[in-house]
């Protein structure tokens, strides 16, 4: 009892202590690059607004649409998603004609 | 006739030979049991099933049952120790690798390529998250010995709570070989479970407030940062508890050698084809251990649940001290990304992730639970290299 309340202390304390210095280390790491982060924020908080034509997208995976849109347009612009806001965007609606429409539809269209 | 009777006699020696007729002979025998064989082989198929209907961990879960099935046919003789003119059967060799300590150091250079460790540079205190979470293992640890574990058994089957199963093998095989099959099987069950026996103790802990915080964003980590991480932790790591060098060691080479950029090859050799090579190897040896006169004992029922319980304290005491980091952090720390300390990497995250996401449709933890969650494989790595010198040849 009294060897597993001991290791229980100790291995507690190492693995705390082995952690923090590891932490404290990485964390001057931070200023490895900080000269770069200062260029990043040249393209602080920009509102972007991305609406194109047609159509009405459901509600449903809207949020999921957002942030996949949000770090699109980060990963463009160079910076974090933090930075942005996106504020609507649109369903792209069909390049194809009507006339190819038809006839793909007429071509999948169910036998039965 | 006399060819008759010859060729009677020869079937008849074949088939006294065959397993069917051994188990019947020895069904009830004393000191062989052979109806543990038949259960043994039940239990191996239905890890085969859960591993591919169900998919629980079907990578290693998959070689592991099949391993435990080889075993568990009768006179198979794949774990045979070669003596005399008999050399031994084949899982016996192959499980050298896992005895010496080879296998699971090289599966952790695998991980170290797989794993990204820019959540944790990016925000490095969710080391101390990593670090709480190890408070499982010594509970079980404690726990083990209280109900009568040799101290280096109990160290074994404490190591079940870091849910990193090459660092549970790893630990077994130096310290309590005889228990490596239960240890690893409770190891990888839970690990498979973790969506299950996670989400009740998360939200048990926490308030649905504090399930609802949504965390900064993280900052962008540069490349000069992810070369130097694995090299500064081996540093520091291996310095303190130097005993953690096979495994904390390969995992930061694997790592270094993706993040340098310059050894694609040796990679993407690493975590593919290496890293299968060695997962077919280690989970059907790791199988092979789970003889039935091995398995099928009250201490595998013990290990089962103190492996439980390890996980069910690892995870409330990442939690917990998430609960204090979102105090002091004056609300801006998800307490629930404590539980992704435990390992099981990346299920723990997802785990957050999904519970994050309950409460809050727009909230999106994943990557602030992997910092925790990388975080500590390396604590558990740690807990390892702390039990290795305590109790270690």
């Amino acid at each position: 009892m009294k060897e597993g309340l001991i290791a229980l202390i100790c291995g507690m304390g190492i693995v705390f202590l082995v952690l923090i210095i590891i932490s404290a280390i990485i964390g001057l790491l931070k200023r490895v690059n900080k000269s770069k982060q200062e260029e990043v924020k040249a393209v602080d908080k920009i509102p972007t607004e991305i609406s194109q034509e047609d159509e009405e997208e459901d509600e449903e995976d809207d949020m999921e649409l957002v942030a996949v849109i949000t770090s699109a347009i980060a990963s463009s612009l160079n910076t974090t998603t933090d930075q942005l806001v996106v504020r609507s965007f649109r369903r792209v609606g069909h390049t194809q004609s009507k006339w190819n429409m038809t006839a793909r539809s007429d071509a999948t269209r169910s036998m039965y | 006739m006399d060819f008759m009777s010859e060729l009677a006699r020869v079937i008849g020696g074949f088939i006294e030979k065959t397993g069917i007729v051994w188990t019947i002979n020895n069904l009830f025998a004393d000191d062989v049991w052979a109806i543990r064989n038949i259960i043994m082989i039940a239990v191996a198929l239905l890890l085969m099933y859960l591993a591919i209907k169900k998919k629980y961990e079907p990578l290693l879960l998959l070689p592991i049952s099949f391993g435990m099935l080889l075993v568990n046919l009768p006179l198979s003789g794949v774990m045979a120790e070669p003596h005399g003119d008999n050399i031994g059967g084949l899982l016996y060799y192959l499980f050298l690798g896992d005895e010496l300590g080879i296998f699971p150091p090289l599966i952790f250079l695998g991980v170290g390529v797989m794993t990204d460790f820019g959540p944790l540079i990016a925000n490095p205190k969710s080391f101390l998250l990593g670090a709480a979470a190890q408070f499982g293992i010594f509970i079980a640890f404690f726990g083990a010995i209280a109900i009568g574990f040799d101290p280096k058994i109990a160290a074994a089957i404490g190591i079940i709570g870091g849910a990193d199963g090459p660092t549970a093998i790893y630990t077994a095989t130096q310290l309590a070989k005889d228990y490596l099959g239960p240890i690893a099987v409770a190891a990888y069950s839970y690990m498979a479970l973790v969506p299950i026996i996670q989400p009740p103790i998360m939200r048990a802990l926490t308030t649905k407030k504090q399930r609802q915080v949504k965390m900064e964003q993280l900052r962008p980590v540069s490349q000069v940062e992810k070369v130097l991480f694995p090299i500064v932790v081996t540093i520091a790591v291996i310095l303190i508890v130097p005993s953690t060098a096979p495994l904390v060691g390969m995992l930061m080479f694997g790592n270094l050698i993706k993040a340098s950029g310059v050894t694609e090859k040796l990679a993407e050799t690493a975590s593919n084809s290496l890293m299968y090579i060695i997962t077919i190897f280690l989970g059907i040896t790791v199988g092979a251990t789970a003889s039935a006169d091995k398995f099928l004992t009250v201490d595998t029922l013990s290990i089962l649940a103190l492996g439980l319980v390890a996980f069910a304290c690892g995870t409330a005491a990442g939690v917990l001290f998430g609960k204090i980091m979102y105090k002091t952090s004056g609300g801006k720390i998800n307490p629930l990304i404590g539980a992704a300390g435990v390992s099981a990497v990346p299920m723990a995250a997802r785990v957050v992730q999904k519970v994050g996401q309950e409460e809050n449709p727009s909230n999106f933890l994943l990557m602030h639970a992997m910092g925790p969650n990388v975080a500590g494989v390396i604590g558990s790595a740690v807990a390892a290299g702390i039990f290795l010198m305590m109790y270690g040849g």
